[in-house]
């Protein structure tokens, strides 16, 4: 079994990694068991596919709905001033 | 002289546009890029490059919409050209999260995020506490958190394009996902 046993470290890769490539049998065992022993990663996923959302909201949005707003007078008035 | 008279129609009405569509676009490619200097350039340059290519416009197309298509390809090749900087692997960040052993240090393995649900992802005040947290992270960092969005394609694609290995590309995700996940948490859910 032990060469089945992730560091919380290497669980946080692996979970990076399944987004991005995805794994391994084997990685997916390690990853799965290693979860159900530990909260704190399987907290940890949660929270990444939380944040890969948020992500992929905001990253294609075009209108303003959701982006902050700042005025920039200034920028106006340099940007004029070089046309 | 009709050429004359056609160059100053442009030019003002590119005017009219900085002044309407300024505040927009700059606070776009500030949630962008996480940066103010280079939000500011981009926007310029992105008028900039209105003027020049005028003629491709023709009026197909809201005015916004157009230059906001400008911006963004500004927006990515700024962050191309920044990911390519070194230190990106630096990993002494790994000693704040983990001890030798790779287990997470006490006090800082994830608690659980009560209302973490998807009401949040409009709610401009988690988006304020979201965008401020990016800012927080080193800049090519926050590239490669762009990249990785603002591409509908396959990582490995990105990878080659950007010539590093797949590894290390997910691993700057993993670390970077680190420092904003914690930065989140404090400033969003314990409060």
């Amino acid at each position: 079994m032990k060469f089945l046993m992730l560091s919380c470290l290497k669980t946080t890769e692996l979970v990076e990694k399944k987004n991005f490539s995805g794994l391994s049998l084997k990685e997916k065992v390690q990853l799965s068991i290693h979860k159900r022993m530990c909260g704190a990663c399987a907290e940890y996923e949660k929270q990444s596919k939380f944040i890969d959302n948020f992500m992929k909201r905001h990253i294609h949005k075009i209108d303003d709905a959701g982006i902050p707003q700042s005025q920039n007078d200034e920028l106006k008035e340099k940007i004029k001033s070089k046309l | 002289m009709p050429n004359t008279v056609d160059e100053s129609n442009i030019n003002d009405t590119i005017k009219s546009w900085v002044q309407t569509y300024t505040d927009s676009l700059y606070s776009f490619a500030l949630y962008k890029t996480s940066s103010k200097e280079i939000a500011e350039d981009l926007v310029q340059e992105t008028f900039l490059a209105a003027l020049q290519s005028f003629n491709n416009y023709e009026g197909r197309s809201n005015p916004k919409t157009w230059l906001i298509a400008i911006l963004r390809n500004k927006i990515n090749d700024y962050h191309r050209i920044n990911f390519k900087n070194p230190t990106l692997m630096d990993s002494s960040i790994y000693d704040a999260f983990f001890n030798e052993n790779g287990v997470w240090n006490k006090g800082q393995f994830p608690s659980k995020w009560q209302d973490s649900t998807e009401h949040l992802l409009d709610n401009p005040d988690f988006i304020k506490v979201f965008q401020d947290c990016m800012q927080d992270l080193p800049p090519n960092w926050i590239s490669a958190i762009q990249l990785r969005y603002l591409h509908e394609k396959k990582g490995e694609i990105i990878c080659q394009e950007l010539n590093i290995s797949p590894t290390n590309y997910w691993k700057i995700i993993q670390r970077a996902k680190l420092l904003l996940r914690k930065c989140i948490e404090l400033g969003w859910f314990i409060k």
